[in-house]
């Protein structure tokens, strides 16, 4: 999957989103179980406030010296035994796995779940080299099993699959015969994949954080398949962007310490793995051979500008958790593998205006998304600038625009003008009105039907407070 | 090839942070506004001990107190428990110190049949034999009591598969070996690095109850990849 997997325009993916009942309502349960559970620990902490610097000032320091961690990283893992590459791009991060397929002559790899891969389309790139690919995280495999269905979240990616929509995939494409029970579904996955893991020529991950002090890679992990992927199979691909990284194991503490408590309002996840190199001679399980990706695909455009603090971002999610926009239009709206408010500010950074231009303004501007970043990115304020650079490239702009705000200003100037427009503008309403409000049939009006169809839109009064105002003065002179 | 590739990543990145080479240096970033090294930090290791069972009653993992003499009938009990089988264990020096073997040797074939972890019969053989374990047994080197964690580094003589592959991990843990919070292990952690990095193990897993997911319709399921039971052993 690209970044953006869905071209269509931004209006058409937000309309079949909000027919999609289930949908709607699986994000909208989602995020209420995420917030409750999340709240409830960070009420537990009153030192969060803390903690959130702390975080986002580690982050910083790793951002404003990355030259410096990002090659202290890459001598420590390479001393521990890891062969280290450098992608700019997603095409010379997938050569690179290619390199490698070929070297170990790969037909079958596991994936624990790593969002880079998706950001440089690797599936497509192994599959178009022959290989057979497995999906090992419970959601991504449930999606690739239904012929790579888009991720809805980031964190829990087919929330908008319903049990017996999973079971019939099941059924129709891997002959499964069981109930719709999700325990029993998770079974069978179960046993499907251990034997994959067992078999595969490579097992590929992804990173939370990695460390410049010592070269060490993280994962953090529910299932267990992070453990599975960098433990059974004799080659292990890490892929990481480039920004991923904290200076040395103190920061881990305060990173775990946001990111599981963000994300899905736990205070740990299950496993946390520390991965320092291959194996070492000797021992009788984990790679034989580490190979880490560390992939730019955008960033340094990013650093050293006005968005640089977006690469704080942990991918925790609480920003899609709490966002009253994602609530509705859900992720699917967003075409991006990457949605809700990071997504809307983190995809026209990486794909551009021209592709992307329309999620900036997938956002009421609430900045409820910074306040519960625990690294607090203001999410609100880059979406603003975003909408600033967008009004300020023309071609970025619909055409009639240039000539309503023109139109508009010439009104708004002239208090002749202003007074007879908006006296125009009520009698106009009240034609169109019932019982004080805009009649129903408004709403298949061009531009007005934007405001009518959502909402009971009052109309313009005949006589204005201008008009009281003045009658009182003239009053009060008698 | 490689290496000009990398120089021009890296020029990229120190040109856009202003500057025209890596640095040699930077000062270490101090960790100053965080509260981590104050919290908890009034508490005996008895109370540490008692958080951390607490912990594992609220998130449901079962743990059983015990102390060096009776560890070795503690852990043929809960094999039993947990419904016996094959059960594979590391060749570390815990299982000397405790007498684990003359203590298995004692059990009939038909309730527990133990396999040792032997790095002298290579990769396949010993993945083989954890594969099909029921029971896996593992020595954890430290404890988070905040969150009910076991620290699991693998070596030679303990691989990753005894604690993965099993469908119960049964891990014992000293109670005087539990810390606070990641804070202190993770100071740990970075002092044996300090002291000897090539020696540092290349797999350290922080375990915090069984594998669970809720990917489905978010209903709690335990039991994906890794073990479906989980039981902490406490060696007073």
């Amino acid at each position: 999957m690209a970044i953006l997997y869905d071209q269509r325009p931004f209006k058409t993916r937000v309309k079949e989103s909000l027919a999609d009942d289930f949908k709607v309502k699986a994000i909208q349960t989602a995020q209420d179980v995420f917030y409750a559970k999340r709240k409830a620990l960070v009420d537990q902490v009153p030192e969060w406030e803390e903690f959130r610097e702390e975080a986002a000032e580690i982050r910083d320091h790793v951002l404003k010296n990355l030259d410096y961690y990002l090659n202290q990283f890459a001598e420590n893992a390479e001393k521990a035994g890891a062969h280290v590459h450098f992608a700019t791009d997603a095409k010379e991060a997938n050569e690179y796995v290619m390199e490698v397929v070929r070297a170990k002559n790969a037909k079958m790899v596991v994936k624990g779940k790593t969002m880079v891969s998706e950001e440089i389309s690797l599936n497509e790139a192994l599959m178009n080299n022959g290989v057979e690919v497995n999906e090992t995280d419970l959601a991504e495999f449930i999606l690739q099993t239904a012929d790579w269905n888009p991720p809805s979240h980031i964190v829990v990616p087919a929330l908008h699959f319903e049990r017996n929509r999973i079971r019939q995939v099941f059924h129709d494409k891997l002959g499964y015969n069981g109930t719709e029970d999700p325990e029993e579904m998770t079974r069978f996955v179960r046993k499907r994949i251990r034997d994959r893991f067992l078999r595969a020529d490579i097992g590929f991950t992804g990173c939370n954080f990695a460390v410049a002090e010592t070269g060490t890679i993280t994962i953090v992990s529910n299932e267990g398949n992070g453990r599975m992927s960098s433990s059974m199979p004799k080659t292990m691909i890490c892929l990481m962007g480039m920004e991923r990284l904290v200076p040395d194991f103190a920061a881990l503490d305060v990173m775990m310490e946001m990111l599981v408590r963000s994300s899905v309002g736990a205070k740990i996840s299950n496993y946390y793995s520390m991965i320092t190199g291959p194996a070492k001679p000797g021992e009788c399980d984990g790679p034989e051979e580490l190979h880490i990706i560390i992939v730019d695909n955008g960033r340094s455009n990013i650093l050293g500008g006005e968005f640089e603090s977006m690469l704080r971002c942990i991918r925790c999610g609480a920003c899609m958790n709490i966002c009253p926009v994602y609530r509705h239009i859900t992720g699917h709206a967003y075409g991006s593998i990457y949605p809700g408010p990071m997504g809307a500010v983190l995809t026209p950074l990486l794909v551009g205006y021209e592709k992307a231009g329309d999620l900036p303004y997938a956002s009421t501007l609430c900045g409820e998304c910074w306040e519960h970043c625990p690294v607090k990115i203001p999410l609100h304020e880059l979406l603003l600038k975003h909408r600033v650079n967008i009004a300020d490239k023309a071609h970025l702009r619909p055409a009639a625009e240039e000539a309503i705000f023109k139109t508009v200003a010439t009104v708004f100037g002239n208090s002749f003008l202003f007074d007879y427009g908006t006296k125009l503008g009520a009698i106009g309403m009240k034609l169109m009105s019932k019982n004080g409000v805009m009649a129903d049939w408004t709403k298949l009006l061009p531009v007005v039907g934007g405001w009518t169809k959502a909402k009971d839109m009052g109309t313009l009064k005949l006589k204005k407070f201008r008009d009281v105002y003045a009658e009182y003065e003239a009053k009060k002179r008698k | 090839m490689d290496e000009a590739k990398r120089k021009a990543f890296f020029h990229r990145i120190s040109h856009v942070l202003g500057r025209s080479e890596i640095p040699n240096y930077v000062a270490p970033y101090a960790y100053q506004k965080g509260p981590q090294g104050k919290m908890y930090a009034d508490m005996t290791q008895e109370q540490i001990i008692d958080m951390f069972k607490v912990e594992c009653e609220k998130v449901g993992t079962k743990y059983i107190v015990t102390d060096e003499a009776s560890l070795a009938g503690t852990i043929l009990n809960e094999i039993q428990e947990r419904g016996g089988g094959k059960v594979i264990y590391p060749c570390t020096e815990e299982v000397e110190q405790y007498g684990l073997k003359d203590a298995f040797a004692t059990v009939g074939e038909d309730v527990a049949h133990f396999v040792q972890w032997d790095p002298a019969k290579g990769r396949q053989a010993n993945i083989d034999e954890a594969k099909v374990a029921e029971i896996g047994i593992t020595f954890p080197i430290l404890g988070i009591a905040e969150t009910a964690t076991v620290i699991q580094p693998s070596m030679q003589e303990s691989g990753r598969s005894i604690g993965l592959l099993p469908l119960t991990h049964i891990a014992v843990l000293r109670t005087d070996s539990i810390v606070p919070r990641m804070t202190q292990s993770m100071a740990l952690l970075a002092d044996a690095y300090r002291e000897n990095p090539a020696d540092f193990p290349s797999n350290v897993v922080h375990i915090s109850g069984p594998s669970n997911t809720a990917d489905i319709e978010l209903v709690r399921v335990v039991g994906v990849h890794g073990p479906i039971n989980v039981t902490f052993i406490l060696v007073e």
